[in-house]
């Protein structure tokens, strides 16, 4: 089998360094402009140019976005931006407004481009026409099945990339303007207000959502690699970094594991039931083996209320001693039931003891967002591991 | 009386009257629109009118397009997918292109005519920018002037989903109100298209207009004709986003 590139997102260097950690061979973010998700926090010209260098540094891969689709007034400053990613030293950018991909010619820049799932692209057809233009790589329409997928990798030869997990759009991604309708808000220049999960009337009969459950392709991973899919995509540029840690590091494993055979059925389970808790959503494979229903959908009476899942991040770790340093992320107190996770440890189930301060002095709780404390912890633990509650009974 | 209007019909029966009043004619081909009551078997569809496509299409469904396309005398094709560029390479028809929501600036415009005879602005720019764009295009252009316009289109059959759910009656079209706005969805068995809820007017003109379109879809026959031979419009229409700025980051907004 062919190896497959796990391509994470990242909202700031922050992240990026964390995706990076658990797992990510490439990520994607965007810049402060030209890019989706313009209410972001997104990174400055400098800090994309230290994100290329971590990535150049860790040998992976660094994508970023010039996804607007553009108008009159947008196009100026592009000549200039995309020259500066171009010296840089960026894999590529992400697009879907034909512009992008014509100034990089007319500039005569060494930019890959990597056809954005905003245009919607489901046929062969429309692969050649962009292959044509110069595009190395396609990310596909949400919506491709796996007859689309393996087709569009057999008949064209192109590289092909496809979002494993993360939140869905109810449309056809690039093909709704509701968020401007409602909002004044351009949902194809980043201002998406995410209207169509709001509460909609029809008449006298029951109000409803149309809010589509999330993405996840725990099931296929290994039937995608199969057909030889370059690039797993993750959503979520505005997602924290335990998100993007734990999600992550869970299709790492099982990526790995399906390249060496030894996946097994209560693992994928496992993995699914971490996935679906952390981001608080139920999620499925969507239309990828069978078109959709209203299965695939969030109805009324859902109250989206995030977990205290996130109890900490290891900052350090004396061995000799075996006292961690932690800073806190949510509530906990001697006795919490949690488990610890790394990208070099296996997974385990730990009950917390007691608490100390800086100083180790010993307190009750750990009751303050960011607050420092030590604890002790028997296993090797290391930077940037992470406690979570226990929630599951982690498969051996 | 030739005028550049181009009529997306619904109903066969009002064609003769909208071609003797100069109109060229548009026909939603079955089996590959979203958001129509009434498509047409290409058989059906006259030599001098336009074939109309807007679906985003699979694999399987631009095979069958092609195969379709097989047997093709009409004038054109308008389309949304640009799988349809590949297959329709070796066809002597004028093509045209029509990607509602992408179509938003002269550098891509002209990009996109290098493939293809013409194409139809987005309807979510202002007059202003549509302006800039019609100066500046290599070719002429075809503009939104009359009709609901397309807001959401979702392969997902929402509609369905919605009365399965909820155990309702089953329609192929319902109104919806969100906030203070309304919204038209309209289903068949390839996704849900929804419209706004009041037609769009554009009185824009300029010299390099091909066609200015009229999208008939929830439109009546009289009003169409009406418009069409009186320049009328008997019914309440907006101005979409033709005169409003839309912004994309919250900062503007303050």
């Amino acid at each position: 089998m062919k190896n497959v590139e796990l391509l994470a997102p990242a909202g700031d260097l922050e992240r990026l360094k964390m995706a990076f950690h658990y797992g990510a061979d490439a990520v994607y973010l965007g810049g402060k402009k030209f890019s989706l998700r313009a209410n972001a926090k997104n990174l400055t010209n400098e800090e994309l140019k230290e994100a290329a260098y971590i990535a150049r540094t860790l040998n992976k891969s660094l994508y970023i976005t010039v996804n607007i689709l553009f108008h009159n007034d947008d196009l100026e400053g592009l000549d200039e931006y995309l020259k500066y990613l171009d010296t840089i030293g960026i894999t590529g950018v992400i697009s879907s407004d034909i512009v992008v991909i014509k100034k990089i010619r007319e500039l005569n820049l060494n930019l890959n481009v990597v056809l954005s799932t905003q245009s919607s692209t489901l046929n062969y057809g429309a692969v050649m026409f962009w292959k044509s233009l110069g595009v190395k790589r396609v990310v596909l329409a949400r919506e491709a099945s796996r007859e689309d997928v393996k087709r569009i990798i057999d008949e064209t030869g192109i590289e092909v990339e496809t979002f494993i997990h993360g939140a869905m759009c109810t449309s056809i991604s690039g093909k709704c303007v509701l968020s401007n309708y409602l909002t004044n808000r351009d949902s194809n220049r980043g201002g998406c207000v995410q209207a169509c999960r709001w509460c909609f009337k029809n008449k006298d009969n029951p109000e409803f959502t149309m809010t589509s459950k999330d993405l996840n392709m725990v099931s296929n991973i290994k039937d995608m690699i199969e057909l030889g899919v370059a690039s797993f995509k993750v959503e979520g540029r505005m997602r924290s970094s335990y998100y993007i840690a734990t999600v992550i590091l869970a299709y790492r494993k099982m990526i790995d594991k399906v390249m060496n055979g030894t996946l097994t059925e209560d693992e994928t389970k496992y993995y699914l039931n971490v996935l679906n808790r952390c981001a608080n959503r139920d999620s499925k494979p969507q239309f990828y083996n069978n078109p959709t229903t209203e299965e695939d959908e969030y109805w009324l009476g859902r109250n989206e209320v995030t977990n205290k899942d996130f109890l900490g991040i290891v900052l350090d770790y004396d061995e000799e001693t075996h006292i961690a340093t932690i800073e806190q992320r949510n509530y906990f107190e001697p006795g919490t039931v949690a488990q610890i996770f790394g990208p070099e440890i296996d997974t385990f189930d730990y009950t917390i003891g007691k608490i100390y301060d800086e100083e180790m002095n010993e307190i009750e709780v750990a009751n303050h967002p960011q607050m420092i404390v030590k604890l002790e912890i028997i296993n090797k633990v290391y930077k940037d591991d992470i406690i979570r509650l226990k929630v599951f009974d982690k498969i051996a | 009386m030739k005028n550049n209007y181009l009529v997306l019909i619904q109903n066969k029966s009002i064609a003769d009257q909208l071609v003797q009043n100069g109109v060229t004619l548009a026909y939603p081909l079955k089996d590959f629109c979203v958001g129509f009551n009434n498509t047409f078997l290409l058989e059906e569809i006259p030599t001098d009118a336009y074939i109309y496509v807007n679906r985003v299409l699979d694999c399987e469904s631009l095979d069958k397009l092609k195969e379709v396309l097989k047997n093709v005398n009409q004038k054109g094709i308008i389309f949304e997918d640009l799988g349809v560029i590949e297959i329709t390479k070796s066809l002597s028809i004028e093509k045209i292109l029509f990607q509602n929501h992408q179509l938003t600036n002269y550098e891509s415009v002209n990009e996109y005519l290098k493939y293809v005879d013409s194409l139809l602005i987005s309807t979510d720019i202002t007059n202003e920018e549509a302006k800039e764009i019609l100066d500046k295009a290599d070719k002429k252009l075809v503009i939104y002037t009359l009709g609901y316009v397309n807001i959401m289109y979702s392969r997902r059959n929402l509609i369905k989903n919605y009365h399965t759910h909820y155990d309702l009656d089953d329609e192929d079209r319902i109104d919806l109100e969100v906030e203070d706005k309304k919204l038209i969805a309209v289903e068949n068995q390839y996704g849900t298209y929804f419209y706004d809820s009041l037609p769009l007017y554009n009185g824009l003109d300029h010299k390099n207009i091909l066609y200015k379109f009229i999208n008939t879809a929830l439109l009546s026959d009289e009003d169409v004709l009406e418009f069409i031979k009186n320049g009328k419009i008997n019914f309440e229409t907006n101005e979409g986003f033709t005169k409003t700025k839309t912004i994309f980051k919250i900062k503007e907004e303050k």
